[in-house]
């Protein structure tokens, strides 16, 4: 470690001078690949991610691996016995996960890029509470070959960045088809494309209901200084994201986890923290043969009735706008509850259910993010950094 | 007596069932990759096509009802050979056919675990991931005689296609009306009727409850297995990395493609 990690950026790092930082959650050989969990504190991994050589073979160096909350469960970025992590703007506050360590990393100036997952606002979460721009791609228009599985249906590669032209950057280099994900797609590239004049916006009023009403004000500000015309619309279904979307989470990280039995890989499974260990038993309970048509099943059923209502919706607009987090940075140790916890995601989950790519911006203190529909990733970006100059 | 057999059939294809490695014969764990051997992050690559093919043309010459269209399913258990501890197993692509006058239930791909030595407590991961076709029969067989007719007959039908001549038969076998007994390890024909000999036998004398069993093909006999083989619940899931809505298995005009939308 070096002095300048102060706020736990880093589990591991090279000596050698690099501009890429990696969530420790992605496979990048000659560096062990923890996911922050002691479990893993010995993997190395044989391997390297393919958006990861992506961005090596465009000339990027990794200069270390960093710090998340344990496999990538939680959203305050502190779930994790590795690191320390902290946010950079303030150390008494979260840094907001779960990718935290790639957010402080790039906020503290120690890297220029920096990669995460998102599967429900990983990367857009410590981006807000950071005060960076975070993204996440569309499904498919990044290869996770290579990023360990958490909740395999929403798992997308994302990246945290000083400011859209380096998300452009990094997302041009990392996208493609990839035989070893076969959820990615062809002709994906990222074009340059005409940004945000005439484009239709929408807002759901249960979530700027959600949230704190100083980030409603900043909010609205913010739409007013950009000269955004938003229309908001009710939404109350929005609130069943949050079932939908952890249902889901659970079972297919029970599945995903079953691997870590000691035997190949991992240690003993006392070793997994609490969070880890409750997102396990509930997904083993959820997708039981006896419980699964009353849990799992049901979700998978929601999901499909949300992408349907969101193709809808984006027959008429182009992008939903919302404060990306519902209140500032939770002090360290300020959220006890895991429902409460859960429930800051409102505004980050509806993505993932669509599949739609989404990007959070930095506002005086707080995120606006936009959502696109699946593969708008062009327009979503040049819309983005349109408004990033209007902010 | 009522036999039935679920046999494994390996397909001969140059490389395993989701990744790029060969399926030839070498040293332990040199044919292997991230993804054969479940490291974390890796992600199953598109089924091998001849072994779909051959799956196809195994599940026509046995009359069975097509399906267009299947999922690829994570099957849960915990085993020393299977890195994941799930197994990527395909719903039933055929059903209901029937070859030699038995019932056949269902035909699937699957991919082969590794191969573990329990005397030595050692995993070889070069057979993990290779293809397998699983054809399910009903248990309709009632002698030694028309189990033999059906074995022999069925692997001849493999060489005529040329599918493959290496055949696993594990047996269930019931004696008047009694519990089924699962015979595993099972490597030829004539162990095949072995094995259902002995538990005839057996059954008769001792009595049958429900169990797996190992045949060993040296004293020609069956032993309860050593490590508990079946579970309650696999808690199948469909393997979200391969495509929504589902990875199908399409067989129009004969050919065979993966379909990815
Ligand atoms: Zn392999």
């Amino acid at each position: 470690m070096t002095l300048k990690d102060r706020h736990g950026a880093f589990i591991s790092l090279t000596d050698t001078p690099g501009e890429l930082a990696v969530k420790d959650n992605i496979c990048v050989q000659g560096f062990m690949c923890t996911a922050s969990s002691k479990l893993l504190e010995n993997y190395e991994p044989p391997y390297t991610a393919t958006a990861v050589q992506k961005l090596q073979k465009q000339g990027l160096t990794v200069m270390g691996k960093t710090s998340c909350d344990e496999f990538a469960c939680g959203s305050t970025g502190t779930h994790t016995s590795l690191a320390n992590p902290r946010n950079p703007l303030d150390e008494k506050r979260v840094p907001g996960g779960s990718s935290s360590g790639s957010a402080i990393a790039v906020k503290d100036g120690l890297v220029r890029y920096a990669i995460g997952s998102d599967t429900g606002g990983s990367v857009r979460c410590p981006a807000t509470f950071c005060q960076i721009v975070g993204y996440r791609p569309s499904y498919g228009q990044i290869s996770r070959y290579g990023l360990m599985d958490m909740c395999m249906s929403f798992d997308t590669i994302g990246t945290l960045t000083r400011n859209v032209d380096d998300a452009i950057y990094l997302i041009t280099g990392m996208s493609g088809k990839d035989d070893k994900d076969l959820t990615t797609m062809n002709s994906v590239d990222v074009k340059e494309t005409p940004g945000l004049a005439g484009k239709r916006l929408v807002a759901f009023r249960q979530i700027l209901e959600s949230c704190d009403p100083g980030i409603r004000e900043k909010f609205n500000e913010a739409t007013e200084k950009a000269k955004l015309h938003v229309d908001v619309i009710d939404f109350p279904e929005i609130h069943k994201s949050i079932p939908t979307y952890y249902m889901i989470v659970f079972a297919e990280f029970a599945s995903a986890m079953q691997r870590f039995d000691g035997k190949f890989f991992g240690k003993n499974r006392e070793l997994l923290g609490q969070e880890v260990k409750r997102r396990i038993l509930l997904g083993t309970f959820i997708s039981q043969k006896e419980n699964k048509d009353k849990w799992y099943t049901q979700a998978i059923n929601a999901r499909k009735w949300f992408q349907q209502k969101f193709e809808a919706m984006f027959a008429k607009y182009d992008f939903v706008i919302n404060p990306t987090m519902p209140s500032p940075a939770p002090l360290v140790g300020e959220i006890t509850d895991p429902i409460t916890e859960y429930s800051m995601d409102l505004g980050t989950i509806f993505p993932s259910l669509m599949m739609g790519p989404s990007i959070s911006l930095p506002y005086q203190g707080m995120g606006i993010q936009l959502t696109g529909k699946r593969f708008s990733d062009s327009a979503l970006l040049y819309s983005a950094r349109d408004l990033e100059g209007a902010l | 007596m009522k036999v039935g057999f679920e046999l494994h059939v390996t397909p001969l294809t140059e490389s395993k069932m989701y990744c790029d490695c060969p399926t030839k014969n070498a040293q332990p764990n040199l044919q292997v990759c991230p993804i054969c051997t479940g490291q974390p992050g890796s992600k199953p690559m598109a089924p091998n096509e001849t072994a779909l093919r051959a799956g196809i043309k195994l599940a026509k010459a046995l009359n069975c009802t097509l399906n267009e269209s299947v999922s690829v399913m994570r099957k849960h258990y915990f085993y020393p050979d299977l890195p994941n501890n799930y197994q990527l197993t395909s719903e039933p692509f055929g059903e209901n056919g029937s070859f030699n006058n038995v019932g056949i239930t269902e035909i699937h791909f699957e991919e082969d675990p590794g191969q573990y030595d329990p005397k030595s407590g050692l995993v070889d991961l070069n057979r993990s991931g290779s293809p397998l076709l699983e054809v399910v029969t009903e248990p309709d067989i009632d002698s030694i005689e028309k189990a033999r007719d059906f074995l022999e007959e069925f692997s001849a039908l493999l060489g005529f296609l040329g599918i493959s001549q290496k055949i696993k038969a594990d047996t269930n076998v019931s004696i008047n009306g009694g519990a089924r007994v699962e015979v595993k390890n099972i490597g030829s024909i004539s162990g095949a009727l072995n094995a259902i000999q002995y538990e005839v036998n057996r059954q008769a004398k001792e009595g049958a409850v429900l169990e797996t069993r190992h045949y060993d093909k040296d004293t020609m006999t069956t032993k309860p297995a050593r490590l508990k083989e079946t579970v309650a619940d696999y808690r199948y899931m469909r393997e979200p990395n391969l495509p929504r809505p589902r990875a199908s298995l399409q067989a129009k005009n004969g050919s065979t493609t993966y379909s990815t939308t």
